[in-house]
C-alpha cells in the first residue's frame, strides 16, 4: 500500500483554506491535511523540524499574505537543505490577474504548479497529476 | 497688516544708499529685506524660503549680478530674480535673460512704479510655477498610490471576491445542509470584509479630496457614540474601556476627520487585543486645553513588533497576519492629521500594548 498523502494549507483567509481543504478531500479520502493561516507558521514548523513526514507533502501556498508573503516564504524555504526541501512539492494559489506575477510565481525553482483563484476540483485534480508524474 | 501677510523681496546691493532707499520707498507694501554682498544673501535665502523675488545689483565688487544669480538659483531655484543695471552692458543682461538667469531687469536709476510693476510681474510668474510644482508632487504621490491601488484591487477586493465564489460552487456541490451552512457563514464573514474595505476606500476619497468643513466639535459627544458602539462589545469581550474626556473650551475642527482618527484608532485598539488574556483594557483620553486638543488610545494588547513602527502609516501595509486589517486605517488617520495640521506619536511594545498620542490644534 503506498503512503498517505499530506496536504499543508497556508492562506490567510479561512474561507478559501475551508473551500482548498474540501475539494482536496474530495480528490483523495484518505489523507493527512494541515492548514496555516500564515506563512511564518509553517516556515517556523518547517525549520524546527515539526512537520517531518515519510509520505509526499504538497504544500498549497497562498502568495499574497501580510507580514510574510508566498514569495518571502518560498525564498526562505529555498535556503533550507535541499535534503529538506525536496519533501514539500510547493502549489501556489493566487487571485492576481497580472502575467508578471505568474511569471514571478512560476520563475521559483521550489514552485511546481500555479492554482489561480477561484479554482475548481478539476483545477486541482490535474495540477495533482502532474505531480504524480 | 501683519509682515508676514506681506510679499517677501530681497535686494542685494553693496551701496548702502540704495539699499535704504529702496527699502524706504517699498517697505509698506512689501516685507524688504536688504543684503550687502551675496553672503548676506544667501543668509536671508536660507531663513526665508518664501522670498518671491530678488533684485540685485549687475556691479558689486566680487561678483556681478548675473553670475550671483547663475549661482543661487541651483540652490534656490524658485525666487523670481530681477537685475538693476545702471549700466549699458545690455549684451549681457540680454545674454543672461536668454539663459533663463533673470526674469527681467530694471534699469538704475529706477523709479518706484518700475519697480513696483516688475515685483507684481515676478510674483505672478512665481506663484504660477510654485503652484505647478505643487501640483507636480501631489501628482506624483497620486500615481504611486494609484499603483498600490491597482496591486491591491486583486488582492483586498478580488480575494474575498474568489472566496465566495469557491464557496458557491462547493455550496452547489454537496447535499449537507450542515456544511453548506457553514460555508455560508464563512461566505458572510469573507462579504462583511469586503464591505470594511470598501467603507475604508470611501474614507480613503474624503481625505484626499473632501473639503474641512470648521464646527465646534463636542468631544463628549464623539465619546459617547464609540461607548455605544463598543460597550456590549467590550463586556462581552472582557475588555474594560475607559473613556476620560477633558473639554472646557470650545474646539472648532473639520469633525468628520476627528471623529475618523479617534475611531480608527480605538477600532485597532480593540481588533488587536490578546485573546486569552486576563486584564484587557483600553483607555481613550481626550484633553482640549490651550487651543490644543490631545487624543490618546492605550491597550495592552498584541503591540506592533518594532522594525514596522516605521511603516504603519503606510498605504495597505500590514503588521499583523492574525485578523489583518483594510491597510487603509492608519494610512486615512495619518492623512487627516497632516490635513489639520497636526501630529502623532506611537509607542508599542509587542505582547504589551501600544499608545497612540495624537495633537490637533484649534482652527
Amino acid at each position: 500500500m503506498t503512503m498517505k498523502k499530506m496536504y499543508i494549507i497556508v492562506d490567510d483567509r479561512t474561507l478559501d483554506c475551508f473551500v482548498t481543504k474540501k475539494i482536496i478531500e474530495r480528490i483523495d479520502e484518505s489523507q493527512v491535511l494541515k492548514i496555516y493561516n500564515s506563512a511564518i507558521e509553517i516556515s517556523n514548523d518547517i525549520k524546527l523540524g515539526n512537520l517531518h513526514y515519510e509520505g509526499l507533502t504538497v504544500v498549497f501556498l497562498d502568495i499574497m499574505m501580510p507580514v510574510m508573503n508566498g514569495f518571502q516564504f518560498v525564498e526562505e524555504f529555498e535556503t533550507l537543505p535541499l535534503n529538506i526541501q525536496s519533501k514539500f512539492k510547493i502549489i501556489a494559489m493566487t487571485t492576481s490577474l497580472d502575467n508578471n506575477d505568474f511569471q514571478k510565481i512560476l520563475g521559483y525553482s521550489s514552485i511546481i504548479g500555479l492554482l489561480r483563484k477561484p479554482f475548481d476540483l478539476k483545477d486541482v485534480n490535474d495540477i495533482l497529476n502532474k505531480i504524480v508524474e | 497688516m501683519e509682515i508676514s501677510n506681506k510679499i517677501k523681496i530681497l535686494y542685494v546691493d553693496d551701496e548702502m544708499n540704495n539699499l535704504i532707499g529702496f527699502k524706504a520707498a517699498l517697505r509698506f507694501h512689501y516685507h524688504i529685506l536688504i543684503a550687502q554682498n551675496t553672503q548676506e544673501a544667501y543668509a536671508f535665502l536660507e531663513k526665508h524660503d518664501d522670498i518671491k523675488v530678488i533684485f540685485c545689483d549687475q556691479k558689486m565688487p566680487d561678483i556681478t549680478g548675473v553670475m550671483f544669480f547663475e549661482e543661487m538659483r541651483v540652490i534656490y531655484p524658485y525666487p523670481i530674480r530681477i537685475l538693476l543695471t545702471a549700466y549699458a552692458d545690455i549684451e549681457a543682461v540680454i545674454d543672461s535673460i536668454n539663459r533663463g538667469h533673470v526674469f527681467r531687469y530694471v534699469k538704475k536709476p529706477w523709479i518706484d512704479a518700475d519697480i513696483i510693476n516688475a515685483i507684481e510681474e515676478g510674483v505672478k510668474f512665481y506663484n504660477v510655477s510654485s503652484m505647478l510644482s505643487i501640483k507636480n508632487n501631489e501628482l506624483s504621490k497620486a500615481y504611486s498610490e494609484l499603483d498600490k491601488f491597482a496591486y491591491s484591487v486583486s488582492h483586498d477586493i478580488r480575494g474575498p471576491l474568489v472566496g465566495v465564489i469557491g464557496g458557491i460552487n462547493l455550496a452547489l456541490d454537496t447535499e449537507n445542509l450542515q456544511e453548506i451552512k457553514e460555508i455560508l457563514t464563512l461566505m458572510q464573514s469573507s462579504v462583511n470584509k469586503l464591505d470594511t474595505f470598501i467603507v475604508n476606500m470611501h474614507d480613503y476619497f474624503c481625505m484626499q479630496r473632501g473639503e474641512l468643513k470648521n464646527v465646534n466639535v463636542d468631544f463628549n459627544k464623539i465619546a459617547d457614540n464609540l461607548k455605544g458602539i463598543y460597550n456590549i462589545y467590550a463586556l462581552s469581550a472582557n475588555i474594560n474601556f475607559k473613556v476620560n474626556v477633558t473639554q472646557t473650551q470650545d474646539f472648532w475642527n473639520d469633525e468628520v476627520s476627528v471623529n475618523l482618527i479617534i475611531t480608527n484608532l480605538v477600532s485597532n485598539a480593540f481588533k488587536y487585543q490578546k485573546t486569552d488574556f486576563e486584564n484587557k483594557f483600553i483607555e481613550l483620553d481626550i484633553k482640549v486645553e490651550k487651543g490644543v486638543a490631545t487624543i490618546k488610545v492605550s491597550d495592552n494588547g498584541c503591540g506592533i513588533e518594532e522594525k514596522y513602527l516605521s511603516q504603519i502609516y503606510n498605504l495597505f501595509f500590514r503588521a499583523h497576519y492574525k485578523n489583518a486589517g483594510s491597510g487603509f486605517g492608519l494610512f486615512n488617520v495619518k492623512s487627516a492629521i497632516l490635513k489639520l495640521n497636526g501630529e502623532i506619536s506611537v509607542e508599542s511594545v509587542i505582547d504589551r500594548g501600544t499608545t497612540f498620542t495624537v495633537n490637533i490644534p484649534n482652527k
